[in-house]
């Protein structure tokens, strides 16, 4: 122990470094060698001999590879029957087969629920209570210093793990030299199979930050990875959208394969430079890309793959915003069935611009009009019911909605990206009495320190905290370069693995509302933790909903007034009737 | 409707369970029991359930049910206890020092537990109509970021236009009022009063002003209007949390009353 300059008790630990903790034992050079002489990584390989004359260049370039592969990825051994991951649970890695086969089956989403959660009990609650130290944020030195993580594929309980093994239609299956769960790894989405080994399997299991890596050095890799995501990917994708389903396998294939895949606005939209929280509407207007614009020629159904979009409406003097819509919403469907019908020919009723980020899958009119419209014409007009502010009596729904007092509630969730939220704090201002109630019970579950603030964007009477709102597409996640921060298999909760955070702030850069807070971290005895640099060790700390503790979210819990509620804030009308 | 209709049910239930107790003492007297001893205990676990709310709030980890919903159960009981005591009592001070003494306790706990539910239910609307939200411990740092603007706007006023009409201003008047919570009381009763005062003294330095000075004096408006929500925030913000000082405090203090209550009485009759 020592005293700093500014003679406060200090400790100096070790500084936490990417890839202290391994995700598992670590691979030799020889068998990663081995590795990458195999599908799917022999691009890799092919790559980077093509220039290459003499072999140490070629070790000496393969080095970053070779050390993404020692820390990023693991072997496991399961014998058969053993579940690997289950549908709708959220992917973090993906797992390539390097002997036996794996199935993959649909359907087992229903029995989620039944899983058992790695929530705390009540009796380890309580110790852990009254174990809690007096001081804010005290942590382990030993949790400093780096350990092996050991183990194997696991979030699966046993009752689940015998209703899996009895599943009968395998859907696919991963042969040796295959991936399995590369997609929702890649998209930080949930698995939209459940993957059960068939055999006595060895796998390699890689986080999704490794094939972040992995791709980002090698270009063949991030080719065959895209590859993998239209050839795969993008028909399971298509699948899940209601206008698409019941139209058999060989019509959605061609649709796959006629369908073009576009980005629009930037993936860092919130960088220093762009500064888009703070513009006035009609500048955000003027910044967001426009994908499709109000009276062209709708020539295509549109399909958001990722990302928001804003609707907007022309008026005489202005454009005013009528409605966002999400992953999985149409674009164009309306105009499109209208001229289907030969009901007189319409342009497109909307412009439609980007929030941020926006992956869209288009898909030509006549490939709509003779696999969709000719198949299954009924059920896509009933799935216009949702967009019914979209739909023919617009006129009439606009001028609601511009009479209506929650556009000015709409404009804002649409202009700050709150639409992004899926439990974001929201404050009743008119019943909130200031108790700090929420403030305390969060400290309690917490390390003695609220993860969140009590203050925010106030929209009318409604204050949305500085609290983690698990967004939709959780920018935090993008940059971490170790996985500390990712999404809970089984609740989706976005949460920080402490023991792996090495401080780095980049998720705190990342975050746009400014939710992740770092913090300096103490020992035992109240002294701050410095590293051999005379420099704090710092983590990044958020609200995580609880998602360990018997009671959730405490904050929630707590309000005696019930003046605090974690919402959905894409559903508009929950936080209106709410707030009322 | 759904929250009119659950009111009504629940006035109901508490007349309903009062008027069996009232009437259950006619039965216990024809028994030849005293019926204060069956509604005293009644009072004495209501009391109980009271001063477990209390317990609850601090123990949120224990998987009992939202802390709104005890809230609720909290008032129910505390109005269940006003007439429970009244019946207990037989609707007349009697009984000596000491139960004056106790029942003036329990009025006090019960009165600062209603005034307690009257403010919680009523300032936070008041505040959401006069400023921004804003947190208790903030308070003073907002007050600060105040101050330094402020100071901002009249140094360059007073680089720009060497009089000191808007300098002297600040110093005698507006910076003593940035300093400090001002006008407590005012505040503490919801009157406009401060906020009035302010804007008669801006209007009146106004007409003394050049047009320059009295832009200056614009610039500096909207700065002392937010420091009178602010401390408009401040007084009512406290008063919403001293209050529980008093009432927690002082239904412990009735629970011991009861308890020596209870000694006396069974002293009294010979069962202790």
């Amino acid at each position: 122990m020592k005293n700093n300059n500014n003679n406060f008790p200090a400790i100096v630990v070790q500084r936490p470094k990417k890839w202290d903790v391994p995700f598992g034992r670590e691979l030799t050079d020889e068998f990663i060698y081995k590795l990458l002489s195999t599908e799917p990584f022999q691009q890799i390989l092919q790559e980077k001999t093509s220039n290459e004359s003499d072999l140490e260049k070629q070790k000496k370039r393969l080095q970053p590879i070779i050390n993404i592969f020692k820390n990023e990825s693991r072997v496991i051994q399961l014998p058969a029957d053993h579940p690997l991951y289950v549908e709708t649970n959220y992917g973090n890695s993906a797992f390539i087969v390097l002997k036996g086969r794996v199935n993959l089956y649909r359907g087992a989403s229903s029995k989620v629920s039944a899983q058992s959660t790695s929530k705390k009990g009540l009796l380890g609650r309580l110790v852990s209570h009254l174990k809690m130290p007096r001081m804010p944020e005290v942590r382990s030195i030993e949790k400093q210093q780096p350990s092996v993580t050991t183990g194997s594929a696991s979030g699966v309980s046993r009752s689940l793990r015998k209703y899996l093994i009895s599943l009968e239609d395998v859907e696919r299956t991963v042969e040796q030299g295959g991936i399995a769960g590369i997609v929702s790894a890649m998209r930080r989405s949930p698995r939209t199979f459940t993957a059960v080994t068939a055999e006595d399997c060895h796998l390699l299991e890689i986080k999704w930050q490794g094939l972040r890596d992995l791709m980002g050095v090698s270009k063949a890799f991030k080719e065959y990875c895209e590859k993998f995501y239209r050839q795969r990917g993008l028909q399971t994708e298509l699948s899940k959208i209601d206008v698409l389903q019941g139209i058999g396998k060989a019509s959605l294939s061609v649709i796959a394969e006629k369908a073009v895949f576009e980005s629009f606005g930037k993936r860092n939209w919130l960088d220093p430079g762009s500064n888009v929280l703070n513009e006035s509407v009609n500048q955000i207007l003027e910044i967001e890309p426009t994908i499709l614009q109000e009276e062209e020629y709708a020539s295509s159904l549109n399909i958001i793959s990722n990302g928001f979009i804003r609707v907007t409406k022309k008026l005489p003097n202005s454009e005013v915003t009528v409605g966002f819509l999400k992953p999985g919403d149409c674009l164009g469907l309306y105009e499109l069935l209208h001229n289907y019908d030969d009901a007189g020919h319409i342009d497109l009723q909307h412009s439609y611009k980007a929030i941020g980020c926006v992956d869209v899958i288009r898909i030509p009119a006549v490939v709509v009009h003779e696999y969709i419209f000719k198949v299954n014409k009924e059920k896509v007009t009933k799935t216009l019911d949702r967009y019914d502010f979209l739909t023919n009596n617009q006129s009439q729904k606009l001028s609601e909605t511009l009479l209506n007092k929650n556009a000015v509630l709409l404009n804002k969730l649409i202009n700050h990206r709150y639409i992004n939220g899926t439990k974001a704090m929201v404050i009743n201002t008119e019943a909130c009495v200031g108790c700090d109630d929420c403030v305390r019970a969060c400290s309690a579950n917490h390390d003695n320190n609220p993860r969140f603030v009590r203050q925010g964007v106030k929209v009318e009477k409604l204050l949305i905290a500085n609290a983690c709102m698990h967004c939709v597409d959780p920018l935090c996640l993008i940059g971490c370069p170790t996985g500390a921060i990712h999404r809970n298999k089984l609740g989706g909760e976005v949460i920080i693995n402490d023991d792996v955070c090495i401080g780095c702030t980049t998720c705190a850069n990342n975050c746009p509302y400014e939710n992740i807070r770092m913090v300096h971290v103490f020992d035992q005895q109240g002294n701050v933790m410095l590293d051999e640099e005379n420099k704090p060790i710092c983590k990044a700390t958020k609200c995580d909903l609880c998602y360990q503790q018997p009671v959730s979210p405490a904050c929630e819990v707590a309000c005696p007034h019930g003046a605090l509620k974690r919402l959905d804030l894409q559903n508009l009308q929950e936080l209106v009737s709410w707030g009322s | 409707m759904k929250k009119l209709a659950l009111r009504f049910f629940v006035v109901s239930l508490a007349i309903l369970i009062l008027a069996t107790l009232y009437y259950f003492q006619d039965i216990r007297v024809a028994q030849g029991v005293n019926p204060a001893y069956d509604n005293g205990w009644f009072l004495f676990v209501l009391l109980n359930l009271l001063l477990a709310f209390n317990i609850r709030k601090k123990l949120i980890f224990l998987p009992l049910g939202k802390v709104k919903t005890w809230a609720d159960i909290h008032y129910f009981l505390g109005f269940l206890f006003i007439g429970g005591i009244l019946i207990h009592f037989n609707f007349s001070l009697s009984g000596g020092l000491f139960n004056s003494l106790f029942l003036l306790l329990v009025v006090l706990t019960l009165v600062t537990g209603g005034l307690g539910l009257y403010w919680s239910r009523s300032i936070p609307k008041r505040l959401s109509n006069r400023g921004e939200y804003v947190v208790l411990e903030r308070i003073p740092y907002e007050r600060q970021e105040i101050v330094n603007t402020m100071e901002r706007i009249v140094e360059t006023s007073l680089e720009q236009d060497k009089t000191i009409e808007i300098a002297s201003f600040y110093r005698d008047r507006i910076k003593p009022f940035l300093l400090d919570v001002s006008d407590k009381n005012d505040h503490l009763v919801s009157s406009d009063k401060p906020m009035a005062s302010w804007k008669k003294q801006f209007n009146d330095l106004k007409i003394q002003l050049s047009s320059h000075n009295a832009g200056i004096l614009d610039q500096l408006w909207p700065y002392v209007e937010r420091k009178v929500h602010l401390d408009y925030h401040h007084v009512k913000l406290t008063l919403l949390r001293k209050w529980l000082f008093i009432h927690i405090p002082l239904a412990y203090l009735s629970l011991v009353f009861m308890l020596l209550h209870v000694l006396i009485v069974f002293s009294f009759v010979g069962e202790v």
